[in-house]
């Protein structure tokens, strides 16, 4: 037998000590990693696919393979991701728009002459949309980082061309005189000089100190072309420091955020603001600046944006310049918030990869429709297009403005497949094309009285994989909502049991009050109900379900004791007078809801004297443009960029209540609130509301010496309320009705 | 269940180490048996028709070796032969067009050492083996995922000198780390190299670059065959077997009959003692200039359809075969012997050779080589270069390779090296040796394992056993 070695026991040994250690942890870690969700605790058997699991998925072997990769090899495991000098990360991937970072960045991918005439066009179109409402236009330009830190791209890409998509797009407009179009590429590129980071390495986006030499340069741009001046904000007065946090988008996707940090330079929190916020027309934001600042100049200043991360880290520079500052999140034109807001300027900020979303078809035709209607007394106007977008795999809806009451034709290769009616100067119509990606239609709009309009051209195109929308474009313009998912009808011995607790309830409010309290139950019925006859087909044959929900409401609630009103006829005799439902929104009108207050009151002036309705006299209609509803949001359309005018009431009467809220905001639905009319021979009220009941409040307050309104679902009716203000009425308003 | 899975290594290798070596030596071989056993069974366990396979196999395997014995039949080892060949073909074919059914892993090596211990009976060299030793040597696990192919007689001799001390244990040792890094540091980095280069560049990468996917491509196949090898042969020698590495010089052939003598040795030594020299012999060329040309290439021929039984590597072996029946004939490969200045030209067509052999093994199409080399242009003018530049910037790909270069004289010549050198400083570097390949042994566990898991599903990523 042959001596043992030294070196054989030594080998032997430390692979005995290797493998026991792996079998140990990573059995230890199969037992104890797997818990179930009833106890953190619970141990559970150990199998061969827990054991491989423990080892194949374990996350702390995969951060220390893309450590391995990235400290010794400075490998990254992405091929879109191109690892350059001083720790940057940038995108070599293929944006979303199909912008390919790479093939610009090494000019393979130049902008044809009929490309470059697009652009130009979409920009004239831009500019004039806007100057047509008297305001001034900058389009300004963000460079990619590989664009401004292009020393830093390794030797194996070359130089930045000379040809990118920015710098060909720049010459040319340059060449036209487009002097509202601003690359700020030379702008950072200066900046840079000065040595300090100007944006983040491990993402194609400016910090805090990048975003300011930007804001430096529009507002000198702005002075410079427009004249409109601000107090600058100085970089010198700014709180900027320079910070370490883990990588950023590039690095999240290389799976190296832990190990390459991000280096970028923020600006402090506590940076003095001399403005206030509000949120304006839904999305927007508009900042202020306060009275003991706002000296000077009045201008008001729109900024759009496509990142919100550039809005963010702006906001600070811009609102503490000019004396107002909207901050919208598209680019699309919305006529509304330019005619409300009234800004001097529009400044729109894009990405360099975000060049080609500038022919964007829907953005495109908001501009287009920006123009206005071109109103002469013979021929009807063509209809400005606004949008358009698919509701499910083989219908577009297309949306747009024309002359009051319209009719609308659509056709393909000459021959009509559609007609409809507009609502007021607001269409919406649904085009079915089959299983094509493409079709290209001819629309006419033909308003009473005139010759029909010349047709606009329009491509209509399936977005095949979009998700299905819960809105349905019925006949004539009209958009209903097809969720109905709240709806569920009970079991008998379930309506028996509510049945039983509402008579519980009627009796016990009697027993606190000491008298002849009166349930009110006020069913506000649902668009569809009242406006039937433009449905859909689907919709169509769902109404009698609907009509049915309502009326076991409808019964459960008598059978109970309570008095029931379902508005559904008063509303449906009311259609022809006044819209009574926002047509882009499932919520009544103003009109509406004075049919509802009218309902609720003339009942209850039977049983009170002293209770006197108020009149249509009594009131003044107004024409009142808002932004689109809910309907149009759930289109996948901006309600700024689609507005809608109806009539609305205001009161002609002396309001004789008075308001004790908690808190601002008004009759806003979360507030619940008390109003006092000081005349003892009206009845006292608990009024549990939707927001249906909204609009009615301030009508309705004037016919109770106390009432209290909460809303239904967020607070209880308590017998303690019940048994202090002794209500006559207890009041309850619901859309549709509610059977739980 | 291969070996380069977590449940083999960290599982049932240490669970069996233990118990073998708690057993008693005289137990041992029967220990060894349901070890083997086992192994197969919890390898098939989801492919319960293999073990079936296995069983009945093996079982009418050792009661044909008995019949081999009595009957003194001339044609019996033909008939066995041809039986064996017949399954393995069937079992191949049913592989790729019977929905369900897969080849039972292992099957290609115990249909072939079924072979041999009917022929070897059969031919008188040895005579029938107990049940045990006939079962231990179909089910010996440790050579039947892929190779070496043992011939009965061979196995016979290293069960009867198997010694279980410290020694042989760390041989065992050696053996099993220096294949799991061919296989899974070496083979697997590499292969990714070569499919990174062709998809990034869309099939048409630069010259550097498509000369860098061949050679990781050829680099990776060698350490892919060879890991598998010596992990086999490591676990073997660890349960105290010593069998012979099945793999040697075979990177720095200059013809490709070379290059398959030097890869598949154990396969090579199969073919030609059963099949090769019978076919020769029978025609009557055995002994004649010709039989050395045909010798190599029908061995190119069947080891390349047992790695891979594909037409397109029918196809590309008979094109390699071809060149090499040439080379034979026209002395080429002689001349080559003599002349040490013409081996680079044969390196590189070999190279070549071999590298489309294996790429059509890989992509399932002959054609793929040729293709390559066609659209390689010394400046790739297709931006996709750049993809490639991406992918391949950093070290990882070029310092595998350069490790992969570094490693193979001291995978394939480590020991005769360490031999020629003086005691102490053999003792040094045997020791230094040691403890970088434990380290990295060490490393490829906690950083190819995790990142290459399906190499813990199949033998090869492309070739089939």
């Amino acid at each position: 037998m042959s001596k043992t070695k030294p070196i054989n026991v030594v080998c032997a040994a430390l692979f005995v000590g290797i493998i026991l250690t792996f079998t140990f942890y990573f059995g230890i870690t199969s037992l104890t990693d797997n818990r179930t969700a009833e106890s953190d605790t619970v141990v559970r058997d150990m199998t061969f696919a827990d054991f491989c699991e423990s080892f194949y998925c374990n996350d702390e072997l995969t951060v220390l393979a893309d450590n391995i990769d990235y400290l010794f090899f400075k490998s990254i495991d992405s091929k879109d991701i191109i690892l350059g000098d001083n720790n940057f990360l940038f995108d070599a991937g293929e944006h979303e728009n199909g912008y390919n970072y790479l093939y610009d960045y090494t000019g393979n991918a130049t902008l044809s002459g009929s490309e470059l005439r697009a652009f130009s066009n979409i920009l004239s179109l831009r500019q004039l949309a806007y100057e047509n409402r008297g305001v001034e236009y900058l389009m300004v330009v963000i460079p990619n980082s590989q664009t401004v830190y292009n020393e830093y791209m390794p030797s194996y890409m070359g130089e930045l061309s000379e040809n990118t998509r920015l710098s060909q797009l720049s010459f040319y407009l340059e060449k036209m005189n487009y002097d509202f179009f601003f690359n700020a590429t030379d702008v950072l590129v200066t900046a840079k000089e000065y040595g300090r980071p100007l944006y983040n390495n491990t993402e194609d986006s400016l910090n805090s100190l990048g975003e300011w030499y930007l804001y430096d340069a529009v507002r000198t741009k702005l002075e410079e072309m427009y004249g409109i001046t601000g107090g600058l904000v100085g970089v010198s007065s700014l709180d900027l420091y320079t910070r370490s946090t883990d990588g950023k988008t590039l690095a999240r996707r290389a799976g190296l955020e832990s190990i390459i940090s991000n280096e970028t330079v923020s600006l402090s929190d506590s940076e003095y603001t001399k403005y206030t916020i509000s949120s304006y027309y839904g999305t927007m934001v508009r900042t202020e600046l306060t009275e003991q600042y706002s000296e000077g100049s009045d201008d008001v200043v729109l900024l759009e944006f496509t990142n919100d991360w550039d809005r963010i880290l702006l906001m600070p520079y811009f609102s503490n310049t000019y004396s107002q500052v909207a901050y919208k999140n598209n680019h699309q034109f919305s006529g509304l918030a330019v005619d409300n807001l009234k800004p001097t300027v529009v400044v729109q900020f894009i990405h360099e990869y975000e060049l080609y979303d500038l022919l964007d078809s829907n953005t495109l035709l908001t501009y287009n429709a920006g123009l206005g209607l071109d109103i002469s007394s013979e021929v009807t106007s063509p209809p400005l297009l606004i949008s358009q977008c698919s509701i499910d795999d083989h219908t577009v809806c297309v949306a747009g403005e024309t002359e009051a009451n319209s009719l609308i034709t659509v056709s393909v290769d000459g021959k009509v497949v559609k007609t409809e009616r507009a609502i007021g100067e607001l269409f919406f119509i649904s085009v079915d094309i089959g299983d094509s990606k493409y079709v290209r239609v001819s629309i006419t709009a033909q308003a009473n009285g005139k010759d029909e309009s010349t047709p606009i051209e329009l491509l209509l195109y399936s977005e095949k994989d979009a998700k299905e929308k819960t809105v349905a474009v019925g006949h004539n313009s009209e958009l209903y909502s097809t969720d109905y998912a709240w709806m569920s009808f009970l079991s008998d011995d379930q309506m028996m049991a509510v049945r039983e607790g509402l008579e519980q309830k009627i009796s016990r409010v009697k027993q606190l009050t000491g008298k002849d309290t009166e349930y009110l139950y006020l069913i506000v019925p649902d668009k569809l109900s009242v406006y039937s006859e433009d449905a859909t087909d689907e919709l169509k044959e769902f109404l009698p379900t609907l009509n049915k929900y309502r009326e076991i409401v409808k019964g459960v609630r008598e059978s109970a004791g309570m008095t029931v009103i379902d508005l559904l006829s008063d509303m449906k005799n009311h259609t022809i007078i006044e819209r009574l439902y926002s047509q882009t929104d499932m919520m009544w009108t103003g009109f509406g809801a004075y049919v509802g207050y009218h309902s609720l009151i003339s009942r209850m002036s039977e049983k009170f004297d002293s209770v006197k309705v108020h009149e249509l006299i009594d009131f003044s209609a107004v024409t009142e443009e808002n932004v689109g509803g809910e309907l149009v949001t759930r289109l996948g359309l901006d309600g700024a960029v689609i507005s809608e005018k109806y009539l609305t009431l205001e009161q002609a009467y002396e309001q004789r209540a008075r308001f004790e809220h908690s808190g601002d905001g008004a009759f806003d639905i979360t507030r619940a609130f008390i109003s006092y009319v000081d005349d003892d021979t009206l009845p006292v009220a608990i009024v549990m509301r939707d927001e249906y009941g909204t609009e009615m409040l301030e009508n309705m307050a004037d016919h109770f010496s106390k009432m209290i309104v909460l809303r239904e679902g967020e607070f209880t009716l308590s017998d303690e309320l019940i048994s202090e203000i002794k209500p006559d009425y207890i009041i309850t308003i619901r859309c549709n009705g509610e059977l739980s | 269940m291969l070996y380069t899975s977590v449940a083999f290594m960290f599982l049932v290798l240490p669970v069996s180490l233990a118990a073998f070596y708690l057993t008693p030596q005289k137990y041992r071989r029967w220990l060894l048996l349901i070890i083997s056993a086992a192994f197969y069974i919890f390898a098939n366990i989801q492919n319960l028709p293999a073990i079936g396979i296995l069983a009945t196999v093996s079982v009418l395997t050792y009661f044909a070796g008995k019949l081999a014995a009595r009957a003194g039949f001339r044609y019996f080892s033909l008939i066995a032969l041809t039986v064996y060949t017949a399954l393995f073909i069937a079992f191949r074919l049913m592989h790729t067009y019977v929905e369900g059914f897969s080849f039972p892993l292992g099957g290609a090596v115990w249909l072939l050492g079924g072979a041999s211990y009917v022929i070897d009976i059969s031919r008188k060299h040895t005579s029938p083996a107990r049940i045990d030793d006939a079962l231990l040597y179909m089910l010996f696990f440790p050579v039947m995922v892929a190779g070496p192919v043992v011939k009965y007689k061979d196995f016979e001799k290293y069960i009867a000198e198997a010694k279980y001390s410290i020694n042989d244990f760390a041989a065992g040792v050696k053996l099993f780390a220096v294949g799991l890094v061919e296989r899974m540091a070496l083979a697997t980095v590499l292969m990714e190299s070569y499919e990174l280069i062709l998809e990034t560049s869309n099939n048409a990468p630069n010259l550097a670059f498509g000369l860098f996917a061949i050679l990781s491509l050829f680099l990776s196949v060698y350490f892919a065959f060879a890991g598998w090898a010596d992990m086999g042969v490591g676990i073997a020698r660890m349960f105290g077997i010593a069998i012979p590495r099945d793999v040697g010089g075979a990177l720095f052939s200059y013809s490709p009959v070379m290059y398959f003598e030097r890869i598949f040795m154990g396969l090579g030594a199969w073919l030609e003692d059963y099949v090769i020299t019978p076919v020769m012999k029978f025609i009557r060329l055995d002994g004649k200039p010709i039989a050395k040309a045909l010798t190599g290439a029908l061995t190119i021929i069947l080891i390349a359809l047992w790695a891979d039984f594909s037409p397109a590597v029918f196809i590309m072996a008979s094109i390699v075969a071809a060149v090499a029946f040439v080379l034979s004939v026209t002395g080429a490969d002689d001349l080559m012997d003599s002349k040490r200045i013409l081996r680079p030209v044969g390196f590189f067509v070999t190279f070549f050779l071999i590298s489309g052999l294996w790429m059509a093994g890989v992509s399932d199409s002959v054609s793929v080589l040729f293709e390559l080399l066609s659209s390689i242009s010394v400046v790739a003018h297709d931006h996709h270069i750049y993809y490639v530049y991406i992918v391949m910037s950093g070290g990882k790909y070029f310092i595998s390779t350069v490790l992969a270069l570094l490693f193979l004289p001291f995978s394939c010549y480590g020991d005769v090296i360490l031999q020629k050198l003086p005691d102490k400083m053999r003792s040094v570097l045997e020791a230094v040796g040691v403890i970088i390949l434990l380290a990295l042994f060490a490393v490829t566990i906690v950083y190819c394992l995790p990142q290459y898991p399906e190499h813990a599903v199949r033998a090869f990523e492309y070739f089939v056993f």
